[in-house]
């Protein structure tokens, strides 16, 4: 709770009081954690694609006040935000207790961990939903398909979250000619072990977003451990491509935001909120240096976007 | 009293693991933030299209596929290289000419630690022995001069051994080999640690009985003890410390003054490598190294046994250097540092002092890495140096590669090399007292006036070889085809070759009548010599489990009138096969073949007649519950029995087994 709240105090939370001409009564709160950086570009998208609206900014610190009418929908912008807010639902009585969230620009993993730790205190009837920033694993394979032809081995680390993942991945995996070559990983010692058994047999590694195995303590040992072995990282963030890793299909603030924003219209049109949805839209992020260092030919990000795309039937 | 306790900690390592996952929660911050960048340009291995120079690779898999035994025979893979060895227990690879037995002029780098003998003749042949093949990661050979970036020694390249990283090898690993030929090697290894802390201790020892009609009976056996630190995630410490000791049959038998015996050689070394990392464009490397070696070899004078001929002695060298690496900009790299050495040797027969002779240098150097224009990329550098007892050198070098297509590079430049002279080339002073004064000794004399015999008088008026090469190259990857080729022309002009002459010394002349003047051998600068020629490399895959390499050199040897000295062969062919067979059984077959050349002496009864080699290794991976296992048999010489080195030492078939096991 004292975490909470000493985050709440320093966050700047940036709240835009949206009214939907559609529906004059339903306001729509944006909850940001962090001013500027993708988080800003976020709610910039989500204000501009939600036209027609206005647009009230304020620096008020969070409790908010209690006597304030409650809005339709809160749309939360990052994981830090979709935690403090269900913080501070938590327990408040009355008609906050039925307003729905939809988080947007945070992965699933952490949509999941957050609206968990969140549960006993939230009203189980509230809709949560999120534009999640997590790809269709068939678009990674994809990815792998395309831009790394001659290297068919897969390697996946599993942690808790991918092992129920796993059947389903295989199978997409074989039904494209790739092998998949899969190691749990269920406690933090099990990470360098179960990488060095996966490097053994496969030619590339595939990163999913797996806070067990993959966060920024933990990143440097397996790229290096990888490009040691030569064996190329394709991970799921330009953040990853930029610190080493060779490749990531990723969606970026704008394309999440436009996804946030169909969710917001589904719901304004009495659909309620779907179950948590990834982007349309991507990109792919190429390290052409380090790629050219393990000796592959790697297209350029957009022209290899452009043949995914293609693939699945989109402009 | 223990049980109680254990709970405790368990619940302790559980609390701190459980944290260590909380904190690890994954956010956007994950996907768009500025991770520090973990493989830099520092990092990471230039491309082969980049280097500025032709460069061949030779990795773990293709080590283990090869079935070899020693450093040098790995050697066999890489096109220009010739390999023999005077005898069976001192193999030695020289680059496109036989120059010395030794493998003088080439540097040999084990993890950036020169190896080369600083007591005697400066050769690598030995210190390339102080590694396990098994620890080695890969070895980087830059075909022709080197000099701009490592200094005087990389006359005709550079061998860098680069060992496996401690993380790489945790765990346990035990393998055995034994066969014909005497073959009879053991390793044991064991690697702990974790991501901040790793360790490697690795222990081997390998035999064999040489060539058959040659005392050339090697045992060589080695401890090394690796750690690598990284206190923090832009610093990296590195550490090794390890002994090598080789007992090796050596001379004729009947022979004066070079009958049958072993001689004794012990390297040790410690040293020391941080690395900093500023920036993501910019790191600092400070190195340092000892090197200890002690050589015994002392042989009875057939015809005076109260004398002993010793060669025997101490070398030392210590090095630092600092190294920084800065990219100013993405077209411009800079790699600059400096750096110092200090050699001395310590042998009362070799040099007829009590006390050690020795020199220091002292050195700079720095490379510019630029690119233009996104198909150009120009390196320009050079290296300087200031050795004490010779004065200073400069070696630079100017190389531009043209991508022409992405996947197609030219490559010209030029470059001047230097070796610089030995301690022994030096400053050598080889002197015997002969003690008998009976009638059968030829040195009766000496005995009578308390005189010595002097062998070897270095005068020391010799310049430091040098080396200049032209070179053109190609690099193009055929990715629809899986292959690559990598061609090398080149005009290598050598001047001030060091060879032995002949001189007197005013006063040493015959104790008796009539008192001439006696000749001894000295160290001259003497001939040059062109060779200009042509190498190739193909590697190709044409189907997955398939991998074929192709090595041709061909070369057109030109010398002066003075020159007496070896003549490499014309043409030099290497084909190997690395084919994965069903039931994961492995085959490398390994075709050598080299014409007519000298490698000993370039008279008649030493000319080696053209000749083949046929390696061969099957192998068969397997698992022993938990366990990784290997078994493999290799024929080397399949074909038969060769010469090496001279028309009749001969290099017999020989199989051996090996079975390995990896916990």
């Amino acid at each position: 709770m004292a975490r909470f709240l000493s985050r709440l105090a320093i966050a700047c939370l940036l709240v835009m009081t949206l009214v939907l001409p559609a529906a004059a009564s339903q306001r729509v709160w944006v909850v940001v954690a962090e001013e500027g950086g993708v988080q800003a570009e976020t709610a910039a998208v989500l204000q501009a694609g939600l036209d027609g609206l206005e647009l009230k900014v304020s620096r008020r610190q969070l409790p908010l006040q209690d006597s304030e009418e409650p809005p339709a929908l809160i749309v939360t912008v990052g994981a830090a935000a979709f935690d403090e807010t269900l913080g501070w639902l938590a327990g408040r009585p009355g008609a906050w207790e039925r307003v729905p969230v939809l988080a947007t620009l945070l992965p699933r993993a952490a949509y999941d961990a957050r609206a968990a730790r969140h549960a006993p205190g939230i009203a189980g009837q509230r809709a949560l939903s999120a534009a999640v920033l997590d790809q269709p694993l068939a678009r990674q394979l994809a990815l792998l398909k395309r831009a790394l032809p001659d290297r068919p081995r897969v390697g996946v680390l599993a942690g808790p979250q991918t092992q129920p993942l796993l059947p389903a991945l295989e199978k997409a995996a074989t039904a494209r000619g790739l092998r998949l070559v899969a190691a749990p990983v269920n406690a933090p010692d099990e990470i360098y072990p179960a990488l060095k058994a996966v490097l053994e047999s496969a030619d590339v590694i595939l990163a999913l977003p797996e806070p067990t195995v993959y966060h920024s303590a933990t990143l440097q040992n397996i790229l290096l451990t990888t490009y040691r072995a030569r064996v190329p990282l394709v991970a799921f963030s330009p953040a990853y491509v930029k610190a080493g890793a060779v490749l990531a299909v990723y969606a970026t603030p704008t394309q999440v935001a436009r996804r946030a924003i169909e969710m917001v219209r589904g719901w304004q049109a009495g659909r309620g909120l779907p179950p948590p949805q990834m982007s349309r839209e991507f990109d792919v992020a190429v390290n052409t240096k380090v790629a050219a260092s393990l000796g592959l030919s790697v297209d350029a990000g957009a022209a290899i976007a452009e043949d995914l795309r293609r693939q699945e039937g989109g402009p | 009293m223990r049980l109680p306790f254990r709970p405790l900690i368990r619940s302790l390592c559980a609390l701190v693991a459980s944290g260590g996952v909380l904190a690890a929660e994954l956010s956007e911050q994950d996907y768009f933030s500025e991770l520090p960048v973990v493989l830099t340009v520092s990092r990471l291995a230039q491309p082969l299209a980049e280097t500025p120079g032709a460069v061949t690779i030779i990795d773990r898999e293709i080590i283990r596929r090869s079935g070899a035994r020693e450093v040098a025979d790995l050697l066999r893979l890489v096109p220009g290289y010739l390999v023999s060895g005077r005898n069976g227990a001192n193999p030695s690879a020289t680059y496109h000419a036989p120059l010395d037995d030794y493998g003088v002029r080439n540097l040999v780098l084990i993890d950036g630690r020169p190896v080369y003998s600083t007591f005697y003749i400066g050769g690598t042949h030995q210190g390339m022995m102080g590694v396990l093949l098994e620890d080695i990661e890969r070895i980087e050979v830059l075909r022709g001069s080197n000099s701009a970036a490592y200094g005087a020694n990389a006359l005709f390249g550079v061998i860098n051994i680069i060992t496996r990283h401690t993380a790489d090898t945790q765990g346990a690993e035990v393998s055995v080999t034994g066969g014909g030929a005497g073959v009879n090697d053991n390793l044991a290894r064991i690697g702990w640690g974790n991501e901040a802390a790793s360790f490697r201790l690795s222990t081997g020892r390998r035999s064999d009985t040489g060539y058959s009609n040659v005392n050339d009976d090697k045992i060589v056996s080695q401890l090394h003890l690796r750690g690598d630190l990284r206190p923090a995630a832009d610093n990296e410490l590195m550490a090794k410390v390890g002994v090598t000791q080789l007992s090796a049959g050596e001379g004729v038998p009947g022979s004066v003054g070079n009958s049958l015996r072993a001689v004794y050689r012990r390297d040790f070394y410690l040293q020391g490598q941080w690395r900093r990392q500023l920036s993501a464009t910019e790191e600092i490397t400070l190195s340092a190294s000892f090197d200890e070696e002690v050589f015994r070899d002392a042989v009875p004078y057939a015809l005076d046994p109260s004398v002993t001929l010793d060669s025997g002695g101490r070398g030392r060298r210590t090095n630092l250097e600092f190294q920084h690496q800065l990219g100013i900009s993405p077209e411009l790299r800079v790699v600059w540092g400096a750096g110092y050495k200090y050699e001395e040797a310590l042998s009362p027969p070799l040099y007829a002092q009590q006390a050690a002779v020795s020199f220091h240098e002292e050195r700079l150097f720095g490379n510019f890495e630029w690119r233009p224009h996104p198909q150009w990329l120009i390196n320009a550098g050079g290296f300087w140096g200031r050795h004490s007892l010779k004065g200073g050198y400069f070696s630079p070098r100017l190389m531009a590669n043209l991508h022409v297509l992405p996947d197609h590079t030219l490559r010209a430049g030029v470059t001047e090399s230097t070796r610089m002279p030995t301690l022994f080339e030096l400053a050598g002073d080889v002197r015997y007292y002969p003690r008998s004064t009976a009638a059968t000794n030829p040195y009766r004399w000496f005995a009578f006036f308390n005189l010595p015999v002097r062998t070897i008088v270095a005068s020391g008026n010799l310049e430091p070889e040098s080396l200049y090469t032209e070179e053109v190259g190609y690099f193009g990857n055929f990715r629809d085809w899986r292959m690559t080729l990598d061609v090398r022309g080149f005009i290598e002009r050598m001047r001030d070759s060091v060879g032995n002459g002949v001189r007197t010394i005013p006063g040493y002349v015959l104790p008796v009548a009539p008192f001439t003047p006696i000749p001894v051998r000295d160290f001259v600068s003497g001939s040059g010599f062109k060779i200009r020629g042509l190498e190739y490399q193909l590697r190709w895959k044409p189907l997955n489990d398939t991998e074929i390499w192709v090595n041709q050199t061909f070369e057109k040897f030109v010398h002066d009138a003075t020159y007496a000295e070896r003549f490499p062969p014309t043409r030099f062919t290497t084909l190997a096969l690395f084919q994965k067979l069903p039931h994961d059984f492995d085959l490398s077959v390994m075709w050598h073949a080299t014409g007519a050349m000298s490698y000993a002496r370039n008279i008649a009864s030493d000319i080696l007649p053209a000749m083949q080699r046929v390696d061969l290794r099957l192998a068969y991976p397997f698992r022993v519950g938990s366990t990784r296992a290997e078994a493999a048999v290799t024929v080397q010489a399949a074909d038969g029995s060769h010469p090496e080195y001279r028309p009749f030492y001969l290099f017999d078939r020989r199989a051996y087994g090996t079975l390995r096991f990896t916990f």
